[in-house]
């Protein structure tokens, strides 16, 4: 679905990624790698393959749309633990397949306790805000920046409601100053999303991305 | 009994018995173990021996604690998550090998519940650490199903049971309401009533009022206190969720005859018996007999006295439940309790909290947790999962750098990381809430706990009703709620999750049994004279479901097309029929169909009206065999999905902690959901998966049941009737919020006809 983010096209991406036509630019944010692993370290059993089905649906992509660049929207990594062992060495194997493809970064909340990645993985870290193609790339949507911001963070997700049913996805969230993706990564949870007037939301249902018309105004908690 | 348990270990010895705890007394709630130990302490006085006694629950300070392990009392009062924590220690063996005695109180609630599994376990521990079992006395309130009780307690040793004498059955009456054309047909308040209760409470020198959510004691309390305002001060609320110190001032308050009327939940069903309570009220219908006669039996302990239970229905149908509930009692129709079978979360647990204390050698342990009722079947296989799935080993393949039990010296499994030790101390326990919120006046004072989800709705200012109080929040901080007191009278009431409560079976017979009289004219009784408008007027707009037929009703209105059917087959059983049916009818072409039942029948509603063609064209829908179709309803209900949030918090999948400590667990955190989409996608045969299906099947659906409803609704003649308008039989299962959802449709057309049916509301 193509929007208009602050006078810049976007296409969003059912994938959990959006794309940038003009600059040929693929933008993810929130992979955690790692997350899976450290919770098996600290006696949590997760089981592996999050890490390779992530990794998947980005080959999947960056075949798909031949991108010139891809951009990390922050928490690359998910925590200091995620320097050693399986995930960065998937991320390396990951990166070596595609080894002409521009990567960057901007740093999250996540990588500032992780680090950033070694050198071997070919991704340049940078400080929020990054300046690309009129937009702010961030990864706290609330991060200071001159122009529209497209960011992170916050794993948004929607609740939707309909006369007998009612479910709950991931979602893009568009407010008037920024987009917010959501996580690209699997096991990642998600943070409901109630938008206000002039906000809008995107749903992300199997191989779909649905506009959700607006909320009609709510009675406040105390109400019924 | 506690005389018993002195004598025996006492006997043979010249002076008062050796250092050591001699006797365990296991009781379901902290509430009791405090009344407990001074009951077991006044006789000792009395007889001048010099046995102490000591209290260790989740409420007993760190210095007592570490006062009790210098010098462990002769007796100690414990609940099951304590004990499991005793066992979690290294030096178990010392503290828990001099066991002579157990006792278990009020075994009735532990045994159907995990937390009977979890003692089951811990019992079988002490065994092994004493060197031989120890003598094991069961206490408990009538139940269908005693001989059952004594073999899962034991493990299947040899026992005794005894039984009192005779007992004298409760007066059980109802209060009937004035009109029933103004009574509601269905709901759960009950406010109707209000003028009946406040007379029936102004007769009688002290009453318990008891309701079935904590929601409904909250705005019982405030109604009453609305209509006898001379009563504040003379009535008072008792929950679960209040603070611990204004559950004991109420308590000690019934006991010494200070208060007219206390207005409670099952947070009063046990306990140590208040002597001036006279009247039991039960607003709502209490939807077991054996509940029934427990509360009951909470009044009339003067001398000469006679227990009285007064139920006060919330609307029309529940007078006939009400009549079915004296006439099941008067019968001796009691529920039984069945005990749940090889649970894997709890074996899983069980399995780390001995890691974390001594270490297991397999082979023993093996034959360890078989020794309990609960395990006795335990398959090799289910065995080797659940220690692979805590350990380093088996299937773990799919778990790489996993670790939580490491195999030592001699083959000993132990958990070695302390933080893993120490986080897994903090989640012992089988009892699964929602993240609960402290709520706190601005000086500090506490009141007791909201959910978490509740407050999060909330904004500063906003009003709600806790503990008889109109409450306004003030801000929110660190796990607590800061409010104040509102000048307004009224609020929000908090929803507080927890399962309701399905009709027995033996309730839903005793009313099948009134309705087939009522179907041949028969209307015997107040209660049965009093609805006998209702059903007529079920008759004449309808039919009424009786057992010769299989009544189904038709139904257009603004949110879709209805079916409802009544098979009688009780709560569960009807889900299960629902979903099977929705799944069934729904597979040729995919459809979402909302779904809701209450004991007596169920309701299928969807957006095109596939249900009720169907099952009027289609035979098919009714054929036998439910298991296979059944299993498949069930993976695409969200059934599983919720059965799951305890399992994966049993499993220690998800951290709970406690409110205060929650903090800490932070970047461990993920919800049972996202386990569950894990487990499904990256490791389909998990067991714990397999064990929330299963659950759901044997519990929530009733999968016995299912086959005989399905074979008793072919051999009725189907009579559909379009209805205009909801029958007394249809409106509260129209009405029902609890609802489940079957779908076969893709994620995709289920969002995008939720998204066009927002579009058309935003266009209305």
């Amino acid at each position: 679905m193509l929007i208009d983010a602050g006078g810049v096209p976007i296409e969003l991406l059912a994938e959990r990624a959006a794309w940038l036509p003009a600059s040929e630019t693929l933008l993810v944010a929130d992979l955690h790698l790692g997350k899976a692993q450290s919770f098996r370290r600290s006696g949590v059993p997760v089981p592996a393959g999050t890490t390779a089905a992530m990794f998947g649906r980005l080959d999947r992509l960056i075949g798909e749309l031949a991108p010139r660049e891809l951009i990390v929207l922050g928490d690359l990594l998910h925590g200091p633990l995620s320097q050693q062992g399986p995930a960065i060495d998937a991320l390396a194997q990951w990166r070596a397949r595609h080894i002409r493809l521009a990567v960057r970064m901007v740093r999250g909340n996540h990588d500032a306790s992780a680090g950033d990645p070694p050198a071997v993985c070919g991704i340049e870290a940078l400080s929020a805000p990054l300046l690309h193609a009129g937009l702010a790339l961030c990864h706290e949507p609330d991060e200071p920046a001159a122009c529209f911001r497209v960011a992170g963070h916050v794993h948004p997700v929607v609740r939707l409601r309909g006369r007998i049913d009612r479910i709950r996805v991931a979602c893009f969230w568009l407010r008037p100053d920024a987009l917010i993706l959501p996580a690209f990564g699997e096991f990642t949870g998600g943070w409901p999303v109630m938008p206000q007037a002039g906000e809008q939301v995107f749903a992300v249902a199997g191989s779909d991305v649905i506009a959700v018309p607006p909320p009609r105004p709510r009675p406040r908690a105390n109400g019924r | 009994m506690w005389f018993g348990a002195l004598l025996r270990t006492l006997k043979g010895r010249a002076g008062p018995p050796g250092d050591g705890l001699k006797v365990l007394w296991v009781t379901p709630m902290r509430a009791l173990a405090a009344d407990t130990v001074r009951a077991l302490e006044t006789p000792l006085a009395g007889l001048g021996l010099a046995c102490s006694v000591g209290l260790r629950t989740g409420d007993t300070p760190s210095a007592e604690r570490a006062r009790q392990d210098r010098k462990p009392p002769f007796a100690l009062v414990t609940t099951p998550e304590s004990l499991s924590l005793m066992i979690s220690r290294a030096d178990a063996a010392a503290r828990l090998g001099g066991v002579e005695v157990v006792i278990v109180d009020e075994w009735h609630e532990l045994m159907g519940a995990k937390r009977g599994v979890q003692l089951q376990l811990a019992l079988a521990r002490i065994a092994t650490l004493a060197g031989s079992p120890p003598v094991v006395w069961g206490v408990s309130a009538t139940l269908g199903n005693p001989g059952e009780a004594l073999d899962v307690l034991l493990g299947g040793r040899p026992g005794v049971l005894v039984e009192a004498a005779a007992r004298r059955l409760p007066a059980i009456d109802t209060l009937l309401p004035d009109t029933l054309e103004r009574f509601p047909w269905a709901g759960h308040l009950g406010a109707r009533m209000l003028g009946a209760v406040v007379d029936e409470l102004a007769a009688s020198a002290s009453s318990l009022v008891f309701c079935n959510t904590r929601a409904q004691a909250e705005l019982w309390y405030a109604m009453i206190l609305d209509a006898r305002p001379d009563w504040a001060g003379a009535i008072a609320l008792h929950h679960g969720s209040l603070d611990v110190e204004v559950r004991r001032w109420v308590e000690r308050a019934i006991g010494d005859g200070r208060l007219r009327a206390v207005v409670c939940t099952s947070s009063l069903d046990l306990g140590v018996d208040f002597a001036p309570v006279e009247r039991v009220l039960q607003i709502g219908s209490a939807k077991g007999v054996g509940r029934l006669l427990q509360r009951a039996g909470r009044s009339g302990h003067r001398p000469g006295a006679v227990s009285r239970v007064t139920l006060v229905p919330t609307h029309a149908l529940e007078l006939i439940e009400a009549v079915a509930a004296r006439d099941a009692a008067r019968a001796g129709r009691i529920e039984a309790r069945l005990a749940p079978a090889c649970p894997v979360d709890v074996l899983v647990q069980h399995l780390v909290t001995v890691g974390v204390g001594t270490g297991f050698v397999e082979a023993e342990m093996l034959a360890e947790v078989r020794s309990t009722h609960a395990y006795r079947a335990l398959d090799d296989e289910a065995w080797r999962w659940s220690l692979g799935f805590v350990s380093e080993g088996a299937s773990l393949s799919a778990y790489p750098e996993y670790r939580k039990l490491v195999r030592g010296d001699e083959g000993r499994w132990r958990v070695a990381d302390p933080n893993i030790a120490r986080r897994h101390r903090m989640s012992i326990g089988t009892i699964v809430a929602d993240a609960a919120i402290e709520l706190r006046f601005m000086n500090g004072a506490r009141l007791g706990t909201v959910e978490e989800a509740f407050v999060a709705r909330l904004r500063p200012g906003d009003r709600f009703m806790f503990g008889g109080r109109v409450l306004e929040l003030v801000r929110v901080h660190e796990m607590s709620a800061w409010v104040r007191r509102a000048r307004a009278t009224s609020g929000a009431v908090p929803r507080w999750s927890g399962g309701r409560m399905p009709l027995s079976g033996e309730l839903a017979h005793a009313v099948l049994e009134r309705l087939r009289a009522a179907a041949t004219g028969v209307f015997t009784g107040p209660e049965m004279r009093a609805v006998r408008p209702l059903l007529e007027l079920q008759a004449r707009w309808s039919r009424l479901p009786e057992s010769s037929i299989l009544l189904a009703e038709t139904l257009v209105s603004r949110e879709g097309h209805h079916l409802f059917a009544y098979p009688f087959a009780g709560r569960h059983a009807n889900l299960g029929l629902a979903c099977l049916l929705a799944w069934r009818a729904s597979r040729g072409r995919p459809a979402t169909i909302s779904v809701a039942v209450n004991d007596y029948g169920f309701e299928l509603l969807s957006a095109e009206p596939l249900a009720a063609a169907q099952l009027t064209s289609d035979a098919g829908l009714l054929v036998s065999s439910p298991a296979e179709d059944l299993g498949a309803a069930v993976n695409t209900a969200e059934l599983s999905r919720r059965r799951f949030r305890e399992i994966a918090r049993v499993a220690g999948l998800v951290f709970q902690g406690h409110p205060r400590e929650r903090r800490s667990a932070r970047s461990l955190q993920a919800s049972a959901t996202m386990f569950h989409e894990v487990f499904d996608r990256h490791d389909p045969g998990n067991l714990l998966l397999a064990q929330s299906r299963q659950e759901v099947l044997a519990h929530e659906l009733e999968l016995g049941r299912i086959e005989a409803a399905l074979a008793g609704m072919r051999a009725r003649s189907l009579v559909m009737v379009p209805i205009a308008r909801p029958t007394p039989f249809a409106f509260p299962l129209m009405v029902e919020r609890l609802r489940e959802t079957v779908s076969t449709e893709t994620l995709a057309d289920r969002v995008a006809r939720m998204v066009a049916e927002l579009e058309a509301a935003a266009q209305c």
